[in-house]
């Protein structure tokens, strides 16, 4: 699958990283949907399951480890890569978002560059 | 008697109060709004150029030169943005940012801020030199944690984190304690800097552990078992056994937790007796649980059935934390008194998918025949301990 065949949703409620992450990862040629919370990431994700979310780990609403766990649960999304982005460093969250079934999890402040990377080897796996 | 002309002359003002008030709401809110859409109109030509900066670091710095050169009006709105961008991205970008940041004389107007009566600019230039992570400023920011607004000292602390010199570590630890009058700053903002200073530190964390000043040898504590800093396991085993604060005390035990070894496990056992204070004996059981050793197993086991309801539920916890042999204890505690705090630690760790706990078949309700004989096939059930 090529890029421009790839499409990705980015869920973040800061204006900033939605557009930086919008930018980045638009440049690359992947197609790109950025929403504001977790509900509408939900909604969007149930609507038509991309092929890989980039979910911020706390959003007003349902966070992003709440989507995550809501996307697993359901067979018809379960299938949808998921990467965390968050400020939580500590281990216990890393553990938590991995245990809840992330495909990677991401610490900002963040590299651009490094999260495209990321972004390039985890589609390059096929879907567990 | 209120004469009926004052009354309405009362409400016709306080009428007339509400709605003025009313109008002064909208007016400010109105003000907001346009102020907010006259900077994302000025920021607008330029958001580009500041995400592909921040987005691939702008090596021909095209970009860089399209900001660099922009009137000061449109570039106080930009500003913010890539301020903001900061705070979120590292590496190449970030460096970009800052030589932006630079060309543009923030950091000098950072520095300058730093003297202002102003709490806010102190602040705001404080923050900015930590984002821009230059160690020669850390000179400057030291004062700050003294400084007469809690805010400032706040954002100072963390942009020393940020900027990573261990030399300020000491003086990190003196400004936890009251500076003219002033409170000191927040142990966990301290705690957190402390720990971005990495090795270097670790002799000020030792040091810090011996203190006179009790909020010191507390924050060295978290410090040493979040550093995972072995070399203040003896005294933080010193500071367990006897040191005069109860929350250093327990401080140190959650710390022996993370850095401790099997030399630890009779010193942490020995406080978790019901004559101890509750929360020592909770942070000792938790530090067992960290620890890991299954000789812990036997102690956890009996105190699922203490009067501490929240002990014997964290007893639980900690007996999975342990791996097989604390699994073990929990099953063949399942029908015994303990059993419903058993049966719920087992599940609950089902539940967060704990590996200790993945190939484990779980007892099913209490009094139910499987779990019974497998209580009489294993050890003997756990009596009420005193």
């Amino acid at each position: 699958m090529t890029p421009e065949q790839t499409r990705i949703l980015v869920a973040d409620d800061e204006p900033d990283i939605r557009d930086l992450l919008t930018f980045k990862l638009g440049q690359a040629g992947y197609k790109v949907q950025a929403v504001a919370n977790g509900t509408l990431a939900l909604a969007a994700i149930e609507a038509d399951p991309p092929d890989l979310a980039v979910l911020d780990f706390m959003m007003p609403g349902l966070s992003g480890i709440d989507v995550l766990r809501k996307i697993r649960e359901d067979g018809r999304m379960s299938g949808v890569r998921v990467i965390l982005l968050t400020a939580r460093a500590r281990d216990a969250d890393v553990d938590a978002g991995f245990v809840t079934g992330a495909d990677d999890y991401i610490i900002k402040p963040f590299s651009p560059r490094e999260l495209l990377h990321r972004v390039n080897t985890l589609l390059a796996r096929p879907r567990s | 008697m209120i004469s009926p002309s004052l009354i309405l002359a009362a409400d016709l003002g306080l009428g007339l109060s509400s709605v003025v008030m009313a109008v002064v709401v909208v007016v400010v809110k109105l003000a907001r709004v346009a102020a907010q859409s006259s900077r994302q109109a000025r920021v607008a030509p330029y958001r580009d150029a500041v995400l592909a900066i921040a987005a691939d670091g702008d090596e021909d710095e095209t970009a860089s030169a399209t900001l660099r050169g922009i009137r000061d009006r449109d570039w106080r709105a930009v500003r913010d943005v890539v301020v903001g961008m900061l705070g979120t991205v590292r590496g190449d970008t970030a460096v970009s940012l800052v030589r932006l940041l630079d060309a543009r004389g923030e950091f000098e107007r950072a520095r300058s801020a730093l003297r202002s009566r102003v709490s806010l600019r102190r602040a705001r230039g404080a923050y900015l030199l930590g984002l821009a992570r230059q160690q020669s400023d850390v000179g400057l920011l030291l004062p700050l944690l003294a400084d007469r607004s809690a805010e400032v000292r706040l954002v100072a602390t963390r942009s020393l984190g940020s900027l990573g010199d261990p030399t300020a570590a000491t003086a990190l630890f003196e400004a936890l304690g009251p500076v003219h009058g002033h409170p000191g700053i927040p142990g966990a903002a301290a705690a957190e800097a402390l720990l971005g200073f990495g090795t270097g530190a670790v002799p000020a964390v030792l040091a810090a552990l011996s203190a006179e000043d009790a909020t010191q040898r507390e924050v060295a504590t978290l410090v040493a078992a979040e550093g995972a800093l072995s070399a203040a396991a003896p005294r933080l085993r010193s500071l367990l056994a006897g040191d005069s604060e109860p929350e250093v005390r327990i401080s140190a035990a959650r710390a022996l937790g993370a850095v401790g070894g099997p030399d630890d496990l009779a010193a942490l056992v020995a406080f978790t007796e019901s004559a101890r204070p509750t929360e020592l004996r909770r942070a000792v059981v938790q530090a067992l649980g960290e620890l890991g050793h299954p000789d812990a197993a036997p102690v956890l086991s009996w105190l699922l059935s203490d009067p501490d309801v929240r002990l014997a539920q964290q007893s639980g916890d900690a007996l999975v934390q342990l791996g097989p042999a604390g699994v073990q204890a929990l099953l063949q505690a399942a029908d015994g008194p303990a059993g419903r705090v058993a049966a719920g630690s087992l599940a609950i760790a089902r539940l967060r998918k704990a590996p200790q706990v993945a190939s484990v078949e779980l007892p099913g309700p209490r009094g139910e025949p499987a779990a019974r004989e497998s209580g009489r096939q294993l050890a003997g059930e756990p009596g009420s301990p005193g």
